[in-house]
């Protein structure tokens, strides 16, 4: 659980040398639950499908591998109605209005155009996919290959005899 | 009179030990001593190639003096061991290898091998410097107690140049800017500022913007990483300037409300010191070098949750009260780091050796 939920209070903060983590914690606290009231907040994916997965100390196979799920989790492109907001000002409403007003006219359109980049994007991740599986099989079958041949190097007396005779 | 010449893994504009090496190469040339920069060229940007010599054509006699920047292990250590000339190491620090597995397994490699092999190397040397106390004290745990602590140098004439005018054009409207500068790759943990700035950005204030200047090249998987994730959050106004020259990089000083860091490991961090050099606060985590870049000025953190980094965040850039004391603290560093003498500094740490 993180300690923002525990309400377990551990944070270091240093202005000019000075410790001000007592003096600001709790206006830092009050910000974060207002914060945390926000109808906007950011959105976290599950860690499994997280892009922040691929720096879990991974090797460069893993890393790939990751990257593979990660990129078939995203090849979609999103065409739930954005957040449409007025941004400030006495205008806000009017200006709000006329955006999702706009949105109706361009959906058609956008969804259009969504919709084919989803099929390329499809498309190259698949590529992308049969060519790793591609590339394995050659390098499993190089593998197999180099062992067989290091085995029956090993079986006729291996290279030290054949350094000999010549 | 011995040549003094300095050896490193490569060279590019913009590196900070490039940068201290250049001014070590002005001061030598300027005392008429005979002095090269010698690197593997194939690490050395093509703008800067004229600075630079091949390690292969490297030689020198006993009494010369070979510098040498470690911070990887490279041709440059080979060579620089490899020589007869008296031997000065200079410790810049080294990555943990652990914060590249997965994003670049060859680099990590070399950065183990470098952290194993920086023993015998220091012992080899007749000199050894750090650019940090905190340098000096991996050394020491390594049984290197005579250390000479040489703080990385900054040049402020890099700054001199007139301000690249195409960034004020590319952010005609000021807004609250929070800007970090740096190569990109793990170990700076950009990751936590994206995420906390989604915070900042969504639920405090909207019209505020992110900007991350430095190369995406050292390690294009982190990158990579770094680019879904600000998508996966769906945050605004989080720009990739990408590498910017020196004139470029003081104007986007000049457009920074806060400067940030949240990088995990630093030998020193001359960002810190460009950031109060420009008088922009900045707020940085307790980590490695950097409370000595900062020198007891502007703002250390630690063990803060994201949505408690952006609410500090927010109090640095609205507080006049805090942002004052932080201006403060950082006027002073200025004058130490304006009243550094890197002559006197070098004669000093090169006593005995010319």
């Amino acid at each position: 659980m993180r300690r923002v939920e525990t309400g377990e209070s551990l944070m270091k903060i240093k202005i000019a040398d000075k410790d001000r983590a007592s003096d600001l914690e709790s206006r830092i606290r009050q910000r974060v639950e207002a914060s945390r009231r926000h109808d906007d907040l950011p959105k976290f994916l599950p860690r499994n499908l997280a892009s922040l997965s691929l720096s879990d100390e991974l090797d460069r196979e893993g890393y790939l591998e990751k990257l593979i799920t990660l990129l078939w989790y995203r090849s979609d492109i999103d065409t739930v109605q954005p957040r449409i907001s007025g941004g400030r000002g006495p205008l806000r409403g009017l200006l709000a209005w006329l955006r999702r007003l706009a949105w109706r006219f361009l959906q058609y359109q956008h969804d259009h155009t969504a919709f084919q980049q989803n099929v390329i994007n499809t498309q190259i991740t698949s590529t992308i996919e049969f060519m790793r599986e591609s590339h394995r099989k050659e390098v499993d079958a190089l593998q197999r290959r180099v062992d067989e041949l290091e085995a029956r190097v090993r079986h006729s007396g291996g290279p030290e005899d054949n350094n000999a005779t010549d | 009179m011995p040549r003094i010449d300095q050896l490193l893994p490569g060279f590019a504009e913009g590196d900070a030990i490039s940068a201290e090496v250049m001014v070590f190469d002005g001061i030598l040339r300027k005392w008429g001593i005979e002095t090269g920069i010698y690197t593997d060229m194939q690490h050395v940007a093509p703008e800067v190639r004229h600075l630079c010599r091949d390690l292969g054509e490297y030689q020198a006699e006993r009494d010369d003096v070979a510098i040498h920047h470690y911070s990887i292990w490279s041709k440059a250590v080979d060579a620089f061991l490899g020589v007869a000339a008296r031997k000065v190491l200079v410790y810049h620090n080294i990555t943990p290898a652990h914060f590249f597995r997965g994003f670049d397994d060859d680099l990590a490699d070399q950065l183990t091998v470098a952290r194993e092999k920086l023993g015998e190397a220091a012992r080899k040397a007749d000199r050894v410097w750090a650019d940090s106390a905190f340098n000096a004290g991996e050394l020491a745990e390594l049984g290197i107690d005579d250390v000479h602590v040489f703080p990385l140098l900054f040049n402020p004439k890099t700054f001199d140049a007139p301000s690249g005018d195409n960034v004020f054009n590319k952010f005609p409207v000021r807004i609250p800017t929070l800007t970090w500068v740096g190569r990109l790759v793990p170990n700076k943990r950009v990751e936590d500022l994206i995420t906390a700035f989604a915070w900042y950005n969504r639920t405090i204030n909207p019209r505020s913007r992110l900007l991350l200047i430095g190369s995406e090249r050292s390690c294009p998987r982190y990158y990579l990483m770094l680019r879904m994730l600000v998508c996966e959050l769906k945050v605004p106004n989080v720009c990739f300037e990408r590498y910017a020259s020196p004139a470029k990089l003081a104007a986007y000083y000049e457009i920074t409300d806060l400067f940030v860091t949240a990088s995990d490991h630093e030998g020193y961090c001359l960002p810190l010191v460009e950031a109060i050099y420009k008088d922009v606060p900045v707020l940085a985590k307790e980590r490695g070098g950097m409370p000595e870049a900062l020198g007891g000025a502007g703002v250390l953190y630690d063990d803060l949750e994201p949505e408690e980094l952006a609410a500090l965040f927010d109090i640095l850039l609205t507080d006049d009260a805090v942002r004052a004391d932080v201006m403060q603290s950082q006027e002073r560093r200025k004058a130490e780091i304006a009243g550094r003498d890197p002559e006197s500094e070098l004669r000093e740490a090169l006593a005995g050796l010319i």
